[in-house]
């Protein structure tokens, strides 16, 4: 009877350590047992068009009577996550092409984009992007009442019909295209404050 | 006689920035003709100043094979800008504000079945106080696909794959052309794959593009970091229509002036070993 109890004890102890032995296996294996949770994000596209640093393009010439030429520039940003890139264009703002002042007017250039005009032709103005088109590597540097431009010049088209500068096929960050802007007048032209609108088109390619 | 314009600078005054975006930048649907469909697009002040902008759509189409966009040529299949219809055309956005702006397409129960397109933009107002010689304004589009149901016809082919063997310079460039001859655009993938002699990849650049139907596509694939001297395999992959189509060939970077200068090697190492030969003769 004692042995048989000895036996009971012996073998209840062996029991009790092998389960606290094996008891952080179970425990580990319980909390293995895990749900997982799927992420999902859905990132929207996007398209962004910011004027860097610039508010107004003002452009301050003195006319001599074989005329004076003198150019600005405007900076131009395009983001957009779309992977198959964008396009942006130039056109102008309204129906009336010219500069104006009043009943005065400073007609654009007859340079076109495919076509620019090897230098500003006088009582004209113009726009330029270094490296579209035909217009030129550039780069271009302000000038400020020069007889001549030395860069080429188109005229900026209608709304209707405006320049593609820029089209792109991958995704954009920031993507900076510099627009020259030059007027080039003899003093023949009214002083005044001559002003035109300009219209920035970005849209992705589909 | 002095001719001026303001200021005496030709400078673009230091000042903040004034961006517009809008989300998403492709809107598709699927109507039925005489069904109203009532949506949203939002539109985000990216710069630092306030400003004003208005709303409209246009007709989107493309010219060429690089799909020049078209904003203003009207015809049966880019009326979709005459069904839009905004709650209203004039918000003004605080730097970092975003608006969304709700609009109905009203399809006419007379439109004919297939692919209609159009853009709505949205535009910023100049401010009355932009003394500029040249006042900007920005506009950003999202484009508005529509397919009204009735009998769909989604077909085309891939014309074209190039993958030119010699390019004396990078890019590594490959291009395919696709063409639509259904009356309703599909949306095809290509992928490009840049291997080493070994097998390694060296890159891979997939898009999905959309094709306009009776429009044929031109879509470039470039690898812009690709060295200047290098033999590698190229693959061109296209899903278009649930068919797949593939094409491998090798291409060779090589810059235009290296076989003149290995061929200018070869004959003065042969006019010099001649020149030897006869003196030992």
């Amino acid at each position: 009877m004692t042995k048989t109890k000895q036996r009971i004890k012996a073998w209840t102890g062996i029991i009790a350590v092998f389960a606290l032995a094996i008891s952080p296996i179970v425990a580990s294996t319980a909390s293995a047992v895990t749900a997982n949770t799927t992420i999902n994000a859905t990132i929207g596209s996007t398209i962004s068009l910011v004027n860097t640093g610039t508010s107004t393009v003002t452009i301050g010439v003195s006319p001599t009577a074989s005329a004076a030429m003198s150019s600005a520039s405007d900076e131009v940003s395009v983001s957009t996550n779309s992977t198959t890139g964008y396009t942006l264009k130039l056109g102008n703002g309204d129906t009336n092409l010219n500069l104006v002042s009043g009943g005065n007017n400073i007609t654009p250039d007859a340079g076109t984009f495919a076509s620019p005009s090897a230098t500003l032709s006088t009582n004209a103005w113009g726009y330029r992007v270094d490296g579209a088109g035909t217009f030129g590597a550039g780069p271009t540097s302000a000038e400020t009442n020069v007889t001549s431009s030395t860069y080429k010049w188109a005229g900026v088209p209608t709304a209707a019909s405006p320049d593609t500068i820029k089209a792109t096929a991958v995704t954009a960050s920031s993507d900076l295209t510099k627009f020259w802007y030059g007027v080039k007048v003899d003093n023949t032209k009214p002083t005044g404050v001559y002003t035109d609108t300009v219209t920035y088109t970005a849209t992705v390619n589909p | 006689m002095v001719f001026a314009f303001p200021g005496t600078t030709n400078a673009a005054n230091e000042q903040l920035s004034e961006g517009i975006a809008a989300s998403p930048v492709i809107q598709r649907y699927r109507l039925n003709a005489g069904e109203s469909k009532q949506d949203s697009v939002t539109i985000i002040n990216d710069g630092e100043t306030a400003f004003d902008f208005i709303l409209y759509a246009r007709p989107y189409s493309v010219k060429g094979e690089l799909y020049d966009p078209d904003f203003q040529t009207s015809s049966p299949s880019t009326d979709v800008y005459r069904w839009i219809q905004f709650e209203k055309t004039s918000y003004r956005l605080d730097p970092h504000q975003r608006i969304t702006v709700p609009y109905t397409i009203n399809v006419p129960d007379s439109a004919a079945t297939g692919g209609h397109y159009g853009v709505i933009f949205a535009e910023t107002q100049p401010a009355k106080t932009d003394n500029s010689s040249v006042v900007r304004k920005k506009r950003v589009g999202t484009l508005v696909f529509t397919t009204v149901n009735g009998t769909i016809r989604q077909t085309g082919t891939i014309t074209e794959m190039n993958i030119p063997f010699w390019q004396t310079e990078p890019p590594l460039a490959t291009s395919l052309k696709i063409n639509s001859t259904g009356n309703t655009d599909f949306v095809a993938t290509s992928k490009m794959t840049v291997k080493d002699l070994f097998g390694n990849t060296k890159y891979s650049h997939e898009i999905n593009y959309s094709v306009l139907p009776s429009t044929t596509r031109k879509v470039d694939l470039k690898w812009d970091g690709a060295p200047w001297f290098g033999l590698f395999q190229t693959t061109l992959d296209t899903k278009a229509l649930d068919r797949p189509t593939s094409q491998t060939s090798y291409v060779l970077i090589l810059p235009r002036y290296v076989p003149f200068v290995i061929v200018f090697v070869l004959i003065i190492g042969g006019g010099y070993a001649a020149y030897r030969r006869s003196k030992r003769a």
